[in-house]
């Protein structure tokens, strides 16, 4: 039985957190760290580049409230630490919104129009999603958990295989974090060429969105033509680090290997031809009208529930958002627009989609263009002591990573990204849905399950 | 090997797994099939009882344990099981003593691996083939 | 009796034949699952092997009853018999299929169960319409005496909305085209192999045989409105059919609820200006 807090501590908080909500702060990252018997919880805030906290210790086995009503984005990350650390958030627990009385379709964990699993449990009507109950847990791996008391390298191999699509963007927050504990200011050369990954990543993830948002639509040649593209990266990609996914070239310290300037041009040649098949492809499905109209009329996000969310699901309705200005690499240094659309639907979603491949392939030509010439790696000592947060661009959206860092080994870590915050607001979105349109709208919101579940 | 198991074998519905991982090693399948393979007949689908073959990626958990053992339950005979990528042949960097993380062999009779990580997808195809065709003999 | 046998067999051979085609045809095109020519046939072989791991046991008899049923409506067809009684006999063979998918706990199944009944409401009102427009040119239901007329009353001129609506009937119900109502599992969808969802092993080899003998009896059915010898009318028939399930390819998809009303209003809507036709014109 959870020993409640006081009414006035409760309330304290309470006061506190909604403090934040009034002078414009925005939740963005909850974090929890246990020492014997007291557990310390860390509330991040953000208002554009600054960052607030709220930090509260509890006595384990306490029910604390829950910050949900408030800041609906921070449910998920209140259930990552109420079943890992002793504690539970008043009221914060997923509530079943299914309905009494009727029997649920099941869909999934595992079906080849889901990208990653996931159980869905769907009361409908006239097969229209009337309500919806989302289980997770099936990509759970304990990352976190796994990464405390490991070296950096080890940590950061880890986090490379997060996820496919915020891997290397965690990877390279990651090895930011680090070197800002330890004090190294590692070459331009190491910063230009993670820039480059981490543009080039952001590229293949979308890449592989796309392609999963024309299996969706049913368009089977468009589909076999982004997986074209996909393969062609691949070979980039091997060009530059012998790997398609890029794993292994980010190390703390730099960047594993001095990449050859002549493979840079090379890779960039091959990404930038893709541009002109990107456009057409937005073209033809923007001119077409049985493709334009089913995208159109799928997938619709109310304006206010837009606005809470993150990335491109935010982006879609017209929020201005650019975590690239945020990030440690020199994306300041680059010209380049961030697009939002208008519609907050599939096809303002898609377009964005497309949008933001050939923003990336701007940016990793810019990226090449100012490629420096001198060494890519220093040594150092990797022995300091310290705690950091990090937020880079990752595919979707932001990325955060939390850092601790304790004589040279990692104490905890703790990392977010944009589906976390958008997750809670699934069942909502998904209501009114027909049942053939869930995979579209599901890839069309951009979910990336393991990045967030970890 | 018979021609009548040969024959049976040109015809190969797999059920792609994506158990806790990063989707790299399902990416490189579904290339596989789209690009790379001189194989034919192979399809995808998401219906165990119309599956011939079942193809696992990633890492499994307690939870995913479950729902990958009822759905191979659900399986008709003669059926084969591969496991793609390092995460689901030996764990890779996530399985460690008491964490509940599986490889794709320590809950089910696994017929054909292809390591790596990430796989070369070059190799997924034939390795499905041979798998199905291995399960045809067994029951031969 | 010898030429009803061979009508008999060979109008299920050359089913098959024309669907070794079309799946060939169809995985040419970008982006299609890759096949072999004799794709079907294997799968076909693989599956009658194959065990039927459905926990219900009367699933292996409303398959084994469908594909008994429809072989019997083929066999009255080669016969010529009444086309209502035909129809009526191919009811049950659908009623089979619907009550294997409905028996089961597969809310796949369940869910193309409504769209079946959906699509299968079509295809009995163009059908009643249909006759009624046949019988008022020939004075007959009964497909011998049609066969018998067709030329000489040149069936094709005055009941083309009825042959296009037949066309129609074929399109709803193999779900191709702007009639996919997700019913026959083509393409990977939300709703898995839609109807089929629940059959599984030896008992879906059987339901894909009653879903090509089902073929053979439209292709049989739009035949007798042409006016050449039947082997040429069946030729021209089949060869209609591919062109049709190889054009799905090209044609863009809409939800099933838009596909139920595009099918009464074309294939129904055919079906009903040709007795109107007939009726003002008093022909």
């Amino acid at each position: 039985m959870g020993r409640r807090w006081t009414g006035k501590q409760s309330y304290n908080f309470v006061c506190k957190i909604l403090g934040m909500k009034h002078t414009g702060f925005e939740l963005f990252l909850i974090a929890a760290e246990q020492s014997e018997k007291t557990l310390k919880i860390e509330y991040k805030f953000k208002k554009g580049d600054q960052l607030d906290s709220i930090e509260i210790n509890v006595p384990e086995n306490s029910v604390i409230p829950s910050v949900k009503d408030i800041f609906p984005g921070g449910l998920w990350m209140q259930q990552e630490i109420a079943r890992r650390f002793p504690v539970s958030f008043g009221a914060g627990e997923s509530e079943d919104q299914l309905k009494p009385g009727y029997s649920p379709i099941e869909w999934g964990p595992f079906h080849p129009l889901l990208s990653e699993p996931a159980l869905f449990k769907i009361q409908s009507k006239d097969e229209v999603v009337d309500s919806i109950s989302i289980s997770t847990g099936y990509n759970y791996r304990g990352i976190e958990e796994l990464c405390e008391g490991e070296k950096p390298a080890v940590v950061l191999e880890m986090l490379e295989r997060t996820s496919l699509i915020s891997g290397i963007s965690t990877g390279i927050a990651f090895a930011f974090a680090v070197e800002k504990i330890n004090n190294i200011e590692i070459p331009e050369k190491a910063k230009w060429i993670r820039l480059i990954l981490n543009e080039m990543s952001c590229f293949k993830a979308n890449l592989y969105c796309l392609n999963q948002i024309a299996q969706c639509l049913g368009l089977l040649s468009d589909g076999s033509e982004v997986f074209r593209l996909i393969d062609l990266f691949n070979e980039s990609a091997e060009q530059i680090c012998d790997h398609p996914q890029l794993l292994g070239i980010t190390k703390i310290e730099g960047v594993s290997t001095d990449i050859s300037r002549g493979n840079i041009y090379a890779a960039n040649a091959v990404l930038q031809d893709m541009k002109k098949e990107l456009e057409s492809l937005k073209s033809k499905w923007t001119n077409t009208h049985s493709i334009y109209k089913r995208l159109e009329t799928t997938g619709f996000i109310d304006s206010n529930t837009a606005k809470q969310m993150s990335g491109r699901a935010a982006r879609g309705a017209g929020v201005y958002e650019d975590p690239r200005k945020y990030s440690c690499l020199p994306y300041q240094l680059l010209t380049y627009t961030v697009p939002t659309s208008r519609g907050s639907n599939c096809l303002s979603r898609t377009m964005l989609l497309i949008d933001d491949l050939l923003l990336s392939l701007l940016l990793i030509d810019q990226g090449v263009e100012n490629l420096p010439d001198g060494n890519a790696t220093i040594n150092f000592n990797i022995a300091g002591s310290g705690k950091v947060i990090v937020r880079e661009q990752d595919a979707y959206g932001e990325i955060v990573v939390l850092v601790s860092q304790e004589n040279g080994n990692i104490k905890f870590i703790k990392t977010r990204n944009s589906t976390t915050l958008n997750f809670p607001f699934l069942p909502d979105v998904l209501k009114g849905c027909e049942l053939t349109d869930l995979p579209l709208v599901l890839t069309s919101l951009n979910m990336d399950l393991s990045g967030m579940e970890k | 090997m018979s021609w009548l198991a040969k024959i049976k074998s040109r015809s190969i519905s797999v059920l792609p797994i994506q158990a806790g991982g990063c989707r790299g090693c399902l990416l490189q399948f579904f290339l596989s099939l789209s690009l790379y393979s001189e194989i034919k007949g192979i399809t995808v689908t998401g219906n165990p009882g119309q599956a011939d073959l079942l193809l696992i990626t990633g890492c499994i958990n307690e939870q995913s344990k479950k729902a990958i053992l009822e759905i191979y339950e659900k399986i008709p005979e003669p059926k084969a099981v591969i496991s793609i990528g390092a995460c689901s042949c030996s764990g890779s960097l996530f399985k460690k003593e008491g964490k509940g993380i599986y490889a794709a062999e320590d809950i089910l009779p696994v017929d054909a691996w292809v390591r790596g990580c990430t796989p070369n997808p070059e190799e997924i195809p034939g390795t499905i083939v041979r798998a199905v065709e291995c399960a045809y003999e067994k029951v031969k | 009796m010898l030429n009803m046998i061979l009508w008999f067999a060979g109008i299920i051979l050359s089913v098959f034949i024309i669907h070794l085609l079309i799946s060939y045809l169809k995985s040419l095109f970008p982006g299609q699952g890759k096949t072999y020519i004799l794709q079907p046939f294997y799968r076909l072989m693989k599956l009658a092997s194959k065990k039927n791991a459905a926990s219900q046991p009367l699933i292996q008899w409303f398959s084994a009853g469908a594909l008994w049923f429809s072989l019997t409506a083929l066999w009255l067809t080669v016969s010529g018999w009444n086309i209502v009684y035909i129809f009526s006999i191919l009811i049950i063979a659908e009623l089979f299929i619907i009550a294997g998918a409905s028996g089961t706990n597969n809310s796949f199944g369940l869910m193309a169960v409504q769209r079946r009944i959906s699509g299968f409401s079509i295809t009995c009102f163009t059908l009643m319409v249909a006759a009624s427009s046949i019988y008022k040119v020939t004075g007959t239901l009964n497909l011998g005496g049609i066969l018998t007329m067709t030329r000489n009353k040149l069936l094709i001129l005055r009941l083309p909305f009825t042959f296009i609506s037949m066309i129609m009937v074929i399109l709803v119900e193999e779900g191709v085209c702007w009639f996919d109502l997700g019913i026959s599992g083509k393409s990977m969808s939300f709703i898995d192999t839609g109807l089929y969802s629940a059959y599984n092993g030896w008992c879906l080899a059987v339901i894909q045989l009653t879903q090509w003998v089902k073929t053979g009896i439209w292709l049989k059915f739009i035949s007798v409105f042409l006016p050449w010898p039947q082997w040429i009318s069946f030729t021209v028939s089949i060869l209609i059919y591919a062109v049709l399930m190889v054009s799905d390819a090209f044609v863009a998809k809409t939800g099933w609820k838009k596909a139920v009303l595009n099918g009464f209003i074309w294939a129904g809507g055919a079906s009903v200006i040709n007795y109107i036709w007939l009726y003002l014109a008093n022909i």
